[in-house]
């Protein structure tokens, strides 16, 4: 912007102004100059123009010159000639109007139209005249007088008459408006038919352009005057239109000679370029390159300078420098392109520099107009590329001048060059406290430091500038010039840096050329630098990526085991690098144990499938997958000391372990174990492509109103799904090679990997259980190279390792059949060793509850009630039975099951482990009391309870009793083949108690005792006794019952009253007195006439029966048996004793079966059928 | 015309690049890649400018008509000019061609952009082999056939 108002006057273009001239009273204008030339731009006007051409709101300036009647000739230059004419007068009197005015301004228009001109006004300045202002108006004015004789329709609003601002300034303002907005209409007016004129002018010119004399600087100057013009008038956007066209028009020219014959005046472009100056950005018209073009002596370098310079001026003045970057850029580019089309002869480097100053130039011009206008952010868009090329022509020039890092001293051809290349530069801008692009530009080519510093400054700006603007591959390309840079200057860390963010970014997104061909830079750099594992690492993948020529790859394996075998032969630990470079885990598959289980010192195996990319076979010196525990909180409950496997064959299982334990066992296992799968591929691993997935599309047919098929459509239901963008910026950061603990792995050695598919089966001898995870795939080559995956497997693949410790197990011999107590039972203690070894001198404690023994099977000693066993050495899977022999006691109580526990102590066992046994008795015993009248037996019934068939041969049986109590045994002697059975197979016995009768019968224990033994077995008899309470078992009573015909009857008949003679007698000393009899007869035989109930008293010492007589009628004819009578003791309400019941009711209490004897209780009687007749026959059976 | 075609998939990976031409000098298959990987840069922020509907430094050259799939130049170097297109499953595509033809005639947005649309056809016929995975590199022999002919043809 600098220059503008102070350009010097004498240039064209910006400077211009619209040239009025004045004729008429010159003296009188000169005063109103002043005030005229400041008002005119003080406001805009509107620009209505012809051709449909959008109106413009245009500020004007103005020049005014005194009007030369030679200079009115119409000329084509738009600029210099005047575009408007203005007669000016103060004439106030008529007279002197019609007398001299008149005439004068009659030559005036006269000359004007002469030329065509039709664009002037005639202007009337009066004088305010107060005094005037009472006065009547005069007529006529001189003005009227003047639009009365030149006036024509369409030129009435250019006379104009004005109160002379000079003078009166209050009363003038208005018409002074006027005046100055009527000069503004008729100057655009005026412009707007120049411009169509000169627009039509310039097209003929153009249509012109294939004639062989036509000339482009020619019709470039004459078009450039319309963009002057436009310029002149604040139509920046329109002037630029012009060079825009113009340089179009250039370019297609070029374009074309190659193709076509060229046109003359191309020549002039033709002719070597001795000057490269920088491009200077103002807004002024750089006249020099201009008078270049009119003198047809500027080179395309000129030519294009000028050109660009223009039309950097015109965006300046619309303050957009923003798109001076992208036009530079693309000015820049053309232009190359052209001297190269033109075969310009031009000093080598001479257009890098044109071009490296054109870049810089124009970027110092942004930056400073963008400080100032607040566009910033817009511009640094755009001066990225502006950057990014400037440094390359740097590059360009360095490399020509011999300047660049890495190169010999320059020649002194490269000084020579740099001396002409400076010297074509031209001198910079003086007044300059910077430097200017071409100070710094000719600094850079002095020195190889300046250079140095220079580019590198240019190249990191470019990088940050296009980091800032998100243009990340275009930094990462800086980079890789600035890794190169760097490289050269020796810094190949630095180098090293920017190569390998750039391959990782061409690496996660899949660009594989671009990777390879920055590896072998990397590799490149990695030797410089003799980083030795970097250059190792590097030649692997190398040699394995598929992108490179086989020599490549060959060449770098070669390297690869040279530097292996060479450079890290010393070094101890192993060089980490990535497993997905040079190899591919197809798959990993652990090997089904033959136990079903992993077993702890038991090997688990896992075949892996590996692809490797090399082009050779490698020696891999240990494949190894690392095995990591399963984080779990449950983790201490699943690493047990002992395992909780049962004998499940067993049917009523003897286990060794405790229940709670094993439930929990499991539990924690299951869930674990569900998660683990025991083989996996890696392409299971891939998320599922979700194109593949099917698209959720239905068809649909649109029927009319009358059927008819109106149209097809195919919906898709949910097209969010189809439509889900998924490439936002998700890319995997590759994970660091981590080395895992590979202290517990499944390893091979030494195995030779093929290129492509290889199997290998690695092994691993767990020590631990627990559950685990496959981890780390690491493939060691060559001893030194360790190629690490990262845990693509671990997540799922697991197996789940037992102890199988030392397992005891208590166990059945065969026959497996329930124990039975009082029977000695054959059972061994099972030792199955699992994976552990039984060391010399073990043993295991066996105890057991009380009343249950045990002993060796083997000799014969005596049974106890602990047992140490001692436990033979044994290896892993081996088994050792001990035979035991067990006999559990019977119990004098009678219970249906005996529990009894044998503890096993064991060594590697912390606490004992408890083994329930479950026994049953062997026979059950039930008892008896008979009585008849007085006499008392005693019948015992053995049955076996044993759930399973056994025969027990039983003798000797007894029974005593204590007190005086003696029995008769009734038994048959010597019966030796007394058999009880659990098939129901029962033994009765009967023995008859003695009892004296004048002894009071206090209740007495009797004691029953058998001698059995199993009925096959060599077995010492063993003795079964059990004891029960007798009680109660003295006859009291006697009933006796008698049926008798009724009176007058012979035989009981069917229907007939019956007599029911019932005798109660005391046969023995009794407290009870007051009795109840109850008759409780059949109701289908018997009907009981009158009470069937009633309490009798029975004197205490009287021993005669009681008689009861009921009425009975027998229902049915037959032998019925009598209805029975019960008999109770009656305790009668408010009894006396205290124990007893106080309630007021009397109640009744049952005797004990023993103490009441039915006399009549099998008795039946014969009863006839009812016979009408009169005669009965009352029968007695 | 066209010295180099890459159909460049929604991740931005390379699905297809193809070049003819002298693989001498800076005109190798290599040096196309780097070009065309950069123009992901200028042709990503042309859809994101015009996604947002920001006129911005590239006012000028920003879409006018959001369906339209042609994106223009992309960016241009010394001897280069690519030119980007992206279909509506943000499949993109870049042609790079040379600075000038050597013809002399300049080239034509709009043959570029026919040429593009006609890529995008190809590339459409491509993927409809039901043997294509979707996101995988074309490898169809036809398709390059059909490419190569496309570049030499018809810009």
């Amino acid at each position: 912007m600098k220059g503008v108002d102070n350009s010097p006057a004498d240039r064209e273009g910006m400077t211009n102004k619209p040239i009025i001239t004045c004729a008429g009273d010159w003296n009188l204008f000169c005063t109103l100059e002043a005030p005229l030339v400041a008002a005119i731009p003080q406001d805009s006007c509107e620009w209505r123009r012809s051709y449909g051409r959008p109106p413009k709101s245009v500020y004007l300036e103005a020049s005014f010159v005194k009007y030369n009647k030679d200079k009115v000739v119409a000329e084509q230059n738009l600029l210099k000639r005047p575009i408007f004419h203005i007669y000016w007068t103060d004439c106030v009197d008529i007279e002197y109007y019609k007398t001299t005015l008149r005439e004068d301004v009659e030559t005036w228009l006269k000359q004007l139209e002469k030329n065509g001109i039709t664009d002037w006004m005639i202007v009337l300045v009066e004088t305010y005249d107060i005094r005037k202002t009472n006065k009547l108006l005069p007529r006529t004015t001189v003005l009227d007088k003047i639009k009365g004789d030149f006036a024509v329709k369409q030129t009435e609003d250019r006379f104009l008459s004005v109160i002379n601002p000079i003078k009166s300034e209050a009363r003038s303002a208005e018409s002074w408006r006027a005046l100055v907005a009527k000069i503004r209409h008729f100057v655009l007016v005026a412009y707007n038919k120049a411009l169509i004129k000169f627009e039509e002018h310039m097209r003929e010119q153009r249509e012109k352009r294939n004639d062989p004399e036509w000339d482009f600087c020619k019709y470039f100057i004459l078009q450039e005057q319309l963009a002057f013009v436009l310029e002149m008038l604040g139509l920046y956007e329109e002037a630029l239109v012009q060079y825009d066209e113009l340089d179009a028009l250039f370019s297609q020219f070029v374009l074309n000679s190659n193709v076509t014959e060229s046109p003359k005046w191309l020549d002039t472009f033709r002719q070597p370029v001795t000057s490269w100056q920088a491009v200077r950005l103002t807004a002024l018209v750089p006249q020099s390159l201009r008078d270049l073009i009119i003198k047809k002596k500027a080179s395309l370098l000129d030519f294009r300078s000028y050109l660009f310079q223009r039309q950097s001026a015109m965006l300046l003045l619309m303050f957009k420098p923003w798109e001076i970057a992208s036009l530079c850029l693309s000015t820049v580019q053309n232009t190359l392109v052209e001297l190269s089309l033109l075969n310009v002869s031009v000093v080598e480097g001479a257009a890098a520099c044109w071009a490296q100053l054109a870049c810089a130039e124009t970027l110092r011009a942004c930056e400073r107009l963008a400080a100032s206008n607040n566009a910033m952010e817009m511009c640094t868009a755009t001066q990225a590329p502006l950057l990014h090329n400037a440094k390359d022509k740097l590059h360009e020039l360095g490399k020509l001048c011999g300047l660049l890092p890495g190169s010999p001293d320059p020649t002194s051809e490269q000084l020579h060059l740099v001396v002409m290349l400076s010297a074509g530069m031209g001198d910079s801008e003086p007044n300059n406290q910077q430097p200017t692009p071409t100070d710094r530009l000719k600094e850079a080519l002095c020195s190889k430091t300046s250079f140095q510093q220079y580019y590198l400054e240019l190249a990191e700006l470019a990088m940050g500038t296009y980091k800032h603007i998100g243009r990340l591959r275009f930094a990462r390309l800086i980079g890789r010039d600035l890794a190169a840079f760097y490289s050269e200057l020796g810094e190949t860390g630095k180098a090293v840096v920017f190569l390998m963010d750039a391959l990782r970014s061409y690496e996660e997104q899949g660009w594989k050329d671009l990777a390879a061909q920055t590896r072998l830079e990397l590799v490149a750099a990695a030797k410089k630098m003799n980083d030795v594992d970097r250059y190792t690492k590097l030649s692997a993948t190398i040699a394995c990526t598929a992108e490179l020529e086989i020599l490549v790859r060959n060449f770098y394996f070669e390297e690869m085991m040279n530097s292996i075998r060479v450079d890290l032969k010393d070094k101890t630990e192993s060089v980490l690098t990535e497993l997905n470079d040079c190899f591919k885990i197809i798959s990993a598959t652990l090997v089904p144990s033959e136990r079903g289980v992993y077993i702890t010192d038991n090997k688990i195996q896992c075949c892996l499938l590996i692809e490797s990319h090399f082009s050779k076979e490698v020696n891999c010196t240990r494949a190894a997958i690392s095995i990591e525990p399963c984080k779990e909180e449950k983790q201490d409950k699943r690493t047990p000391v002992k395992s909780y496997k049962t004998d499940l064959n067993v049917n009523g299982s003897v286990s060794t372990q405790t229940n709670l334990q094993r439930k929990t066992s499991d539990v924690s296992t299951d869930s674990d174990v569900s998660n683990l799968i025991s083989s996996i591929r890696l392409d299971d691993l891939k998320p599922k492509n979700p194109l593949l997935n099917p698209l959720q599309i239905t068809s649909k047919l649109l029927y009319k109103e009358d059927k008819s098929l109106q149209k097809a459509t195919i919906e898709c239901q949910n097209p969010k799904v189809t439509l889900k963008r998924s490439d936002s910026s998700k890319y995997r950061k590759p994970s660091a090679t981590t080395r895992n603990n590979f202290l517990t792995s499944l390893v091979l050695e030494n195995v030779v990997l093929k290129p492509g598919l290889n199997e290998l089966k690695l092994e691993y001898t767990a020590n631990q259980c627990g559950t685990f995870k496959l981890g780390q795939v690491s493939l060691l080559v060559e001893g030194k190279l360790e190629f690490l995956s990262n845990a693509l497997i671990g997540t799922k693949v697991g197996f789940e390792v037992v102890t199988q410790g030392v397992n005891v197990y208590l166990n059945k011999v065969e026959p497996k059949k329930d124990l039975i107590a009082g029977l000695e039972h054959a059972m061994e203690l099972v030792i199955t060793s699992g994976s552990a070894q039984l060391k010399e001198n073990t043993s295991i404690l066996l105890k057991t509850s009380a009343g249950l023994l045990i002993r060796f099977a083997e000799d014969d000693t005596a049974m106890t009630r602990e047992l140490t066993i001692p436990v033979p050495p044994s290896k892993p899977f081996e088994t050792t039975k001990v035979p035991l022999r067990l006999f559990a006691s019977l119990q004098p109580k009678r219970e249906k099951s005996i529990e009894h526990t044998v503890w096993l102590n064991c060594p590697w066992w912390d606490n004992a482990t408890e083994v329930p046994l479950h026994f049953s008795p062997p026979m059950s015993l039930s008892w008896r009391l008979l009585t008849s009248h007085a006499r008392k037996f005693i019948h015992a019934t053995l049955r076996s309870a044993a759930p399973h068939f056994i025969q027990f041969a039983l003798t000797e049986p007894t029974l005593q009793c204590d007190g005086n109590n003696q029995v008769a045994d009734l038994n048959p002697k010597g019966a030796s083949d007394m058999m009880v059975a659990s098939d129901g197979t029962t033994a009765s016995f009967m023995w008859e108690l003695l009892k004296d009768p004048l002894v009071k019968a206090e209740p007495m224990k009797a004691t029953f005792s058998v001698q059995y033994r199993l009925v096959d077995s060599e077995e010492p008899a063993r003795t079964f006794s059990c004891t029960f309470d007798i009680q109660d078992y003295t006859t009291l009573f006697v009933i006796r019952t008698k049926l008798e015909p009724s009176k007058g009857s012979d035989f009981c008949r069917a229907s007939q009253v019956c007599c029911l003679q019932l005798s109660v007698q005391r046969v023995n000393e009794t407290e009870y007195t007051s009795l109840m009899y109850e008759v409780l007869a059949d109701q289908t035989m018997w009907a009981v006439l009158g009470r069937t109930a009633g309490v009798i008293t029975m004197e205490p010492n009287c021993t005669e029966p009681q008689n009861v007589t009921l009425d009975v009628m027998p229902l049915v004819a037959g032998y019925l048996p009598l209805p029975t009578v019960r008999l109770s003791k009656y305790i009668a309400a408010n009894t006396k004793d205290p124990k007893k019941d106080i309630s007021a009711h009397p109640r009744l209490e049952p005797f004990s079966p023993g103490q009441v004897y039915h006399a009549g209780k099998a008795k039946q009687v014969h009863v006839l059928a009812p016979i009408p007749k009169d005669h009965l026959d009352p029968t007695m059976i | 015309m066209a010295v180099c075609v890459a159909v460049i998939g929604k991740d931005n990976s390379p699905l297809y690049i193809g070049g003819i031409g002298n693989d001498s000098g800076s005109d190798n298959e290599l040096s196309r890649q780097w070009l065309v990987h950069t123009a992901l840069d200028a042709l990503e922020e042309r859809l994101t400018t015009t996604g947002n509907g920001a006129a911005g430094a590239n006012a000028n050259a920003a879409r006018t008509d959001m369906r339209d799939l042609y994106l223009g130049l992309l960016y241009s170097t010394d001897t280069h000019k690519i030119y980007g297109y992206v279909t509506n499953t943000r499949i993109k595509l870049v042609l790079v061609t040379h600075s000038t033809s050597p013809s002399g005639s300049n080239i034509r947005d709009a043959e570029v952009r026919a040429a593009l649309r006609r890529l995008h056809a190809l590339y459409a016929d491509a993927v409809c082999n039901p043997f294509h995975l979707p996101g995988d590199p074309i490898n169809s022999q036809k398709f390059d056939k059909q490419v190569k002919n496309l570049m030499l043809n018809n810009v």
